[in-house]
Order: structure tokens, then C-alpha cells, then sequence
């Protein structure tokens, strides 16, 4: 946050702080930019700054609200400088609240006269759906451990406050076929899956060894989806393709977009992996740190340092999962911060 | 008190030798005083908090650990406390977005935190202390006498490295110094190496685009008695490819070795029960079996309701580990199936086992290759024959026979080694034919000189004294 003693003078905008129970407005004003259209992820963000503009006036007191949540704040201290504006960009964690609903930003103000004003922005959605399914033979697939898997990761992304599709009280996570798979990408900005992957393609709930392109997605199938998304649909954050040989390449990872941006992140085994229990442990360990507010290579380091440790393959080899794009990447808790904080 | 990293860098070599010197002394001050408390000390429960003189015990000798660490840093000059992997550390943390347009300074708690470790109830672990420092970037686990380090993260030098660019191949550690290194830390842990085999040691890059912290040396050990591997219980540490600075270190050694050693049941006959056990689970077998000497943790997996393990024994057994492929109830092409049943070797009892397989097809990718197939073979045998590679040599017929556990055990004794240790290696003195179930056979070739076995494809593994006393070549 700044503060600076040049007074820029703007309309006086102060839209939706009722709530705040602030004096009545005077020559105090506020400025909100960055807005955004949605707030998706742990980096979202916006700038702010409230100003005074009454001759010989400053700020005694000002501060940023996120949904009515204060988060940063100035308060003046006799032998402070006297400002007449503050702010400054601001970074929150989305997750903080729940898929769907509308949330405002806001700045308020005070001044050593008494007057009071800020801004707040209309309010806009909060939007981060997980898509989660499995791969297991007590259904329509072929492996072993696809229904406990889902049911880790859907821990997970339900305490990050997202809303997880299919619904994961019955069994529709273990029927999902590709045009499902396909039809999953535009709405959602998290995937988890454990099943059958070579280095560009996976496969869907009831996919076997052999490579059909009936039942498994392509690379060129996530393009399309992904590039499909609507402006209102925000990209993908995190993708983590519990299958083979997924992250052996990054075709996969660039297919969904998220190995070069910030926040950003794909997750897959390199090689050949088991459908075990140890493995299913491991992404078990990864998600609950997830949901703890780690980044993304925080928890794969706890994952692989704690309970079966690193997992091996069937010739005592160990093996790690590949991470493509932000290593801190994170779930829930705002990028860049430490832990669960929501905004920095 | 901090140690000033600009000194050690200048005088390395006197300072380690004094510091040596310096940590053998105070490393059995330490466990003198740390034995005495442990007596006291009472079972570990995740979380429990730690009394007031644990606690101070447990502190000290995790600060003991990290401040050996720091002496073993090789940074260049001036490198920071967190990059130096100095004790103590920096006081704040700097995190970097990914284009660097954002960097977030949070200080650090100065406060430890000293608690029951979560997997203390996990036997193959077993009870230990979690020292925590900087609300847990550094996380030293300690047994309950305060004396061994059972797991060391730095998320610290982890955040550090995160966005710096990787070392290039060239000038990476190479493997022996790597695996040198590493010894080093096991000794500053406190784990007794004897008990140890080397299993593999890998340069891998496990980030795109690669970075620092994600190209490193993966180093496994595996724990052994008298020849035989105690199944999950391994030591494996990653180090960092530029300097081979100590990321995480996961020591599990909980298992006792078991109180019953005898083998009275045979490799065939516990394929054989492990055969009829699959029948009951109407699993049919798919193809002949493999059977491996281990000693193992029984678990649940097979009475359990969920058909997962939930629990495990704290009492080991000597068991055949019976790995029988089977067929993918849904997947015909399927071939990675298989159900693995442990037998109790005293009494033919089913102690445990799980079921598993693949996710796909293919091969791994890393930048060393593995050196595990000479083990994977010789684990699998059911008998040798040894010849001499001069024209006209007897052959020599190795079975069993009432000796299993001594020949199946030494069959395991094998210290993995680069490829390059087969071609640069003395020539050949032996061919080893190992005989494999189902009528399948494998030749290795074996320096009687060096120890050094290999296979056709230049995977090589030195065979240690046991195994050497096995094969005994010199009457050949």
C-alpha cells in the first residue's frame, strides 16, 4: 500500500458501503481498477486508493474491504506524514468464498475533518468448479483405485470452496465418458482424474489399456474445449491428470493452458505408474495439503516426505510427479501468501 | 549462535576438518544427554505437545542437525543464509511470482514448535518428535530418545531454489559425489548405515520449465538384514544437482527385525499356498509366480472391510513375498495385473500383500538410468549356475537347498552402480545362468575380482560379501 501527500481530485463515487456504517460522505473519494469480471483462483486482485480533497484535509484512517472483509489498512499516528490519498494494489484468494457467489471490493476513508467516502465495485461472481472423475473396475473402468482417488481430491476442492461436477454422492464420477469429459473443460477451472494417460491423451471412466479414440480424450479435444471457454469462463488453474505418463511432455499441460501463466499449474506422472494404494495415498497427502493453503511444491515435497514417502515403481525406482508452469501455484490461500491468508 | 557462511567459505577445508572433529564430540555429548531424557519420554501421539525438557532435547539436537548441515554447504561466496543453507536463517521470506512482477517479503516466527510427529502411529516409521522451525519451512523428526533424524524438509532452500534456473547437465554433481554427500547426511542423522544397501541414485528434473529446486539427485537406500530387505523401510533423500545441498531426507525404520527367523517353508511352497489363497479370492493366477525373501510388517489388507490396509503389525515376520500376475477382471490386454501375498515363512501363514498395476504402458524418463535390473533378476531366482568364461569351465550348480535364507538373502545384498562401473569394470571372469520360474532363464555376467555383476544390457550392481561368499568363485 502507498501513501502520498498529492491530492487527485474524482468524482465521488461510493457505491454499496451502507454496510460499513460510515459517517456521511464528504469530501472523500475513492478509485477502483483492475476491475474484473470474475474472481477465479488465489491471485485475483484489484487497486484501490481513497483520497481527500478538502483544503488543508488528510487521512486519519483508511481501508480496503473484500466483501465487506477489512484487509489492509492506514491508520494515522501523531508525527505521521498527513496523506491525502492511499491505496494501492491488493491481492486476495477467491477461494476464500464459496463458487458462485457475487462479492464487491470496496475502499473507505476518513479524514481528520470527519468526512468519509470510498468506493466500492458492483459486485461479481466468484468462479471455481472442479471437475472430478474417475477410472474404477467396480463401475465401468478397469483400474482398481479410481473411486477412493475422487473421493481425496473432492475433499479438497470442496474445502478451496469450489463447487465439484459431476455431483460425487453417487456415481457419476466413475461414468464419465469423453463427450462428458469434453463437455467438462469450457465450465471448469480445476480438473483432477485418476486414470488410464500416455504423454497426449487420457482416458475417460471407463477407458482400458488400449488407446480408443472413443473413450480417450486428445490433446487436440482439450484445445478445442478449452478454447470454447466463454469470457465469463475463466481458464484453467490447476489440472492434475492422475494417470500415466502424462507429464512426460508438456503437450498436455500447454493443451489446458496453464504451464505459463502465474498461478497456474499441471501436475502428472512422468512415467508409468501403478494403480495402487500407495499412490492413491500419495495424492491423498498432496490434496490435504493443498487444502491447507501450501503451494503446489510444498505439498508435493510433504507428500513425498511424509506417510509412504515417495512412491516407487514395482522395481524399487522412485518416482515424482512432474509439475509444468507456477510451482506456487496455489489451491486455496492467496498466491504468494503464507498459508490460508486471504489477502496480502 | 549464527555461523558466518563468508568464513566458512574462505577456509573450507580447516574449518571442516575442525568441525569434524567438533561434531563427534558434541554428537555423543548429545546422546548421552538426549538418552537420559528419552528414558523419561513417554509414547508420541500426533500432535501431542512436548514437555518443557523433550522439547529443549529434541531442539538441540535438530539444531545440532541443521548447523552440521551448514557446514557442508559448498555455495559460492556471498550467497545468502537460505541459499548457503546457513543456520540460522534468514529472518524474513521472499516470494516471487512466477514472472517476478510480484515479490511478497513474510517474516519468519523465530518460534520452534515441537510436537508429536503425524506418522508416529505408522510402525514402518514409528514414534518420533516433528521439530518445526519458521512454522514449519523446516521440519527435523526425531526418535523418541532425541539421537536419530527420521525426516529433514528445508521448504527454506526448496523456496529458495524455486525460481532460480537450473544448473546445466555439465556441471551437475556428478553420481558418486552425490551418493558421497549423502552419506555424509546419514551420518549427521544418526542412521546406522551398516544396515543399508544403496539402491538407486537419480538425476531427474521433475519441473517445466526446469528450475533449481526441481533438478536434483533422488538417492534411495534400502534397509537389510543379514541379506534379506525389510519391505518399506527405505532411507531416501533429494539433493540439489548444483551443489548437492540436503532437500528432504525420509528415513523409515520403525520395523524391528522379527523375533522368529527360522525358514522352514520353501520358496515353491509358499507359492504354492499364495496360489491356493488367490483361488479362495477367485483371482486365477495369469502366469507363474515370483517369490522374494522379505521381511515384512503384517498388515490387514486381506481381513480389512474396505480392502485397503488400515493397519499394520508392529511385529515384523520373515516372509515370502509371492507376486502372482493376474488377470483385470475389465481389461483383457491388461497384463501389469498381479496380487502380491505374503507368507509367513515359520508357518505358511498369510501376513499381508496387496493388489496392483498399471495406469499405462511405457518407459520411465530420467536423466541417469536406473541400475535395479540385476536385483530384480537375482531376487527372482530359483537357482544359479556359475561358470568360469575360460573355455572348458566346470560349472558350479547353486540351489537353495536348507541354506534359503542365506541364499536368498545374499541375492539382495547388491550395491546398485552406474552403468559406466560394468563398462569400465574389469572383464568378466564368470557367467552367472539364473534360473527363473517358469522354466526362464538369465545369464550375468560376474567379476569374481571387482564383485561387480552385470547384465546384458550394462546394468551393474557390485555384489557385497555375502553374495561373494555365495557365488565363491576362487576354486573355479
Amino acid at each position: 500500500m502507498h501513501a502520498g501527500g498529492k491530492a487527485v481530485a474524482v468524482g465521488c463515487t461510493f457505491l454499496g458501503l451502507a454496510a460499513l456504517a460510515m459517517p456521511a460522505a464528504g469530501d472523500v473519494s475513492g478509485i477502483i481498477s483492475r476491475p474484473a469480471q470474475y474472481y477465479s483462483g488465489t491471485n485475483s486482485g484489484f487497486s484501490a486508493e481513497v483520497m481527500t480533497t478538502t483544503p488543508g484535509s488528510y487521512l486519519v484512517w483508511a481501508t480496503m474491504y473484500v466483501n465487506g472483509e477489512p484487509t489492509a489498512s492506514y491508520t494515522w499516528n501523531p508525527g505521521d506524514p498527513n496523506f491525502t490519498d492511499w491505496g494501492g494494489p491488493l491481492n486476495f484468494d477467491s477461494t476464500h468464498f464459496q463458487d458462485g457467489q457475487s462479492i464487491t471490493v470496496s475502499i473507505a476513508g476518513i479524514n481528520n475533518l470527519g468526512e468519509s467516502g470510498g468506493v466500492g465495485n458492483p459486485a461479481r461472481p466468484v468462479y471455481n468448479k472442479a471437475y472430478v472423475y474417475g477410472n474404477d473396475w467396480q463401475y465401468e473402468g478397469t483400474l482398481h483405485d479410481g473411486s477412493p482417488a475422487c473421493i481425496h481430491a473432492n475433499d479438497a476442492f470442496v474445502t478451496a470452496h469450489h463447487t465439484v461436477t459431476p455431483n460425487q454422492s453417487g456415481d457419476a464420477p466413475l461414468r464419465q465418458h469423453k463427450p462428458d469429459i469434453i463437455a467438462a473443460l469450457p465450465p471448469s477451472t480445476a480438473l483432477y482424474a485418476w486414470t488410464h494417460g500416455t504423454a497426449t491423451k487420457f482416458g475417460d471412466s471407463s477407458s482400458s489399456m488400449q488407446v480408443v479414440s472413443a473413450k480417450w480424450v486428445d490433446w487436440s479435444d482439450v484445445c478445442v474445449g478449452v478454447g470454447s471457454k466463454s469470457s465469463s469462463q475463466p481458464p484453467f488453474n490447476f489440472v492434475f491428470l492422475d494417470a500415466c505418463l502424462v507429464g512426460s511432455e508438456s503437450t498436455l499441460a500447454d493443451s489446458f493452458g496453464v504451464s505459463a501463466f502465474a498461478d497456474r499449474a499441471f501436475l502428472g506422472w512422468p512415467i508409468s505408474v501403478p494403480d495402487d494404494q500407495p499412490f492413491e495415498d500419495w495424492s491423498w497427502r498432496l490434496f490435504i495439503r493443498l487444502a491447507s493453503g501450501d503451494t503446489l511444491l510444498e505439498a508435493r515435497t510433504y507428500a513425498n516426505t511424509h506417510g509412504d514417502g515417495q512412491p516407487h515403481d514395482n522395481n524399487g525406482n522412485g518416482i515424482l510427479a512432474t509439475i509444468y508452469g507456477d510451482t506456487s501455484f496455489k489451491l486455496h490461500g492467496v498466491y504468494l501468501g503464507a498459508a490460508l491468508s486471504f489477502w496480502r | 549462535m549464527p555461523i558466518p557462511f563468508d568464513v566458512r567459505h574462505t577456509d573450507r577445508l580447516r574449518l571442516r576438518s575442525e568441525r569434524v572433529r567438533g561434531v563427534r564430540l558434541a554428537a555423543i555429548l548429545v546422546s548421552v544427554i538426549a538418552s537420559t531424557v528419552a528414558s523419561r519420554a513417554k509414547a508420541q501421539a500426533p500432535g501431542e505437545e512436548a514437555s518443557a525438557q523433550v522439547a529443549m532435547s529434541a531442539a538441540n539436537r535438530a539444531t545440532f542437525f541443521l548447523r552440521n548441515l551448514s557446514t557442508m554447504s559448498p555455495t559460492p561466496l556471498g550467497a545468502d543464509a537460505d541459499h548457503a543453507q546457513a543456520w540460522p536463517r534468514m529472518s524474513w521470506r521472499t516470494n516471487k511470482s512466477r514472472s517476478g512482477d510480484q515479490i511478497v517479503r513474510i517474516a519468519r516466527k523465530e518460534k520452534v514448535d515441537v510436537t508429536g510427529d503425524e506418522d508416529s502411529p505408522d510402525p514402518r516409521y514409528g514414534p518420533h518428535w516433528t521439530v518445526k522451525y519458521y512454522d514449519g519451512e523446516i521440519e527435523v523428526s526425531l526418535d523418541p530418545a532425541c539421537v536419530s533424524v527420521g525426516r529433514f524438509v528445508d521448504l527454506v532452500l526448496v523456496h529458495a531454489l524455486e525460481r532460480d534456473p537450473p544448473p546445466e547437465e555439465s556441471t551437475c554433481l556428478l553420481q558418486d559425489a552425490a551418493i558421497r554427500r549423502g552419506l555424509t547426511y546419514a551420518k549427521f542423522a544418526g542412521i546406522d548405515l551398516a544396515g543399508l544397501t544403496l539402491y538407486t541414485a537419480q538425476l531427474v528434473d521433475t519441473i517445466h520449465p526446469p528450475t533449481a529446486a526441481g533438478r536434483t539427485w533422488e538417492i534411495r537406500w534400502a534397509r537389510q538384514w543379514n541379506g534379506v530387505e525389510l519391505l518399506d523401510q527405505d532411507l531416501n533423500m533429494s539433493l540439489d544437482a548444483g551443489y548437492g545441498r540436503l532437500i528432504s531426507f525420509h528415513a523409515r525404520m520403525g520395523a524391528p527385525i522379527p523375533a522368529d527367523t527360522r525358514l522352514i517353508l520353501s520358496a515353491t511352497s509358499s507359492a504354492t499356498l499364495a496360489a491356493r489363497f488367490l483361488t479362495e479370492l477367485n483371482w486365477p493366477p495369469a502366469g507363474l509366480p515370483t517369490v522374494a525373501l522379505r521381511i515384512v510388517l503384517p498388515t490387514d489388507r486381506w481381513t480389512s472391510e474396505n480392502g485397503r490396509i488400515n493397519t499394520r503389525s508392529k511385529n515384523s515376520r520373515l516372509a515370502w513375498v509371492v507376486r502372482t500376475p493376474v488377470r483385470n477382471p475389465k481389461d483383457e490386454l491388461d497384463e501389469s495385473r498381479y496380487v502380491e501375498v505374503w507368507i509367513d515363512c515359520a508357518n505358511g501363514a498369510v501376513v499381508g500383500g496387496d493388489t496392483g498395476g498399471s495406469r499405462g504402458r511405457g518407459a520411465k524418463r530420467a536423466l541417469s538410468a536406473p541400475v535395479d535390473c540385476v536385483l530384480r533378476v537375482l531376487g527372482a531366482a530359483r537357482s544359479l549356475q556359475v561358470q568360469g568364461v575360460e573355455r572348458g569351465a566346470a560349472a558350479r550348480k547353486i540351489v537353495p537347498g536348507k541354506d534359503s535364507l542365506r541364499f536368498y538373502g545374499a541375492l539382495s545384498q547388491l550395491l546398485p552402480l552406474p552403468p559406466a562401473g560394468a563398462a569400465g569394470g574389469n572383464p568378466a571372469t564368470h557367467r552367472v545362468l539364473v534360473h527363473l520360474p517358469g522354466g526362464k532363464s538369465e545369464t550375468l555376467s560376474y567379476d569374481a575380482k571387482s564383485g561387480v555383476i552385470s547384465d546384458k544390457d550394462g546394468n551393474a550392481a557390485k555384489a557385497a560379501k555375502a553374495l561373494r561368499a555365495l557365488l565363491d568363485t576362487k576354486d573355479d
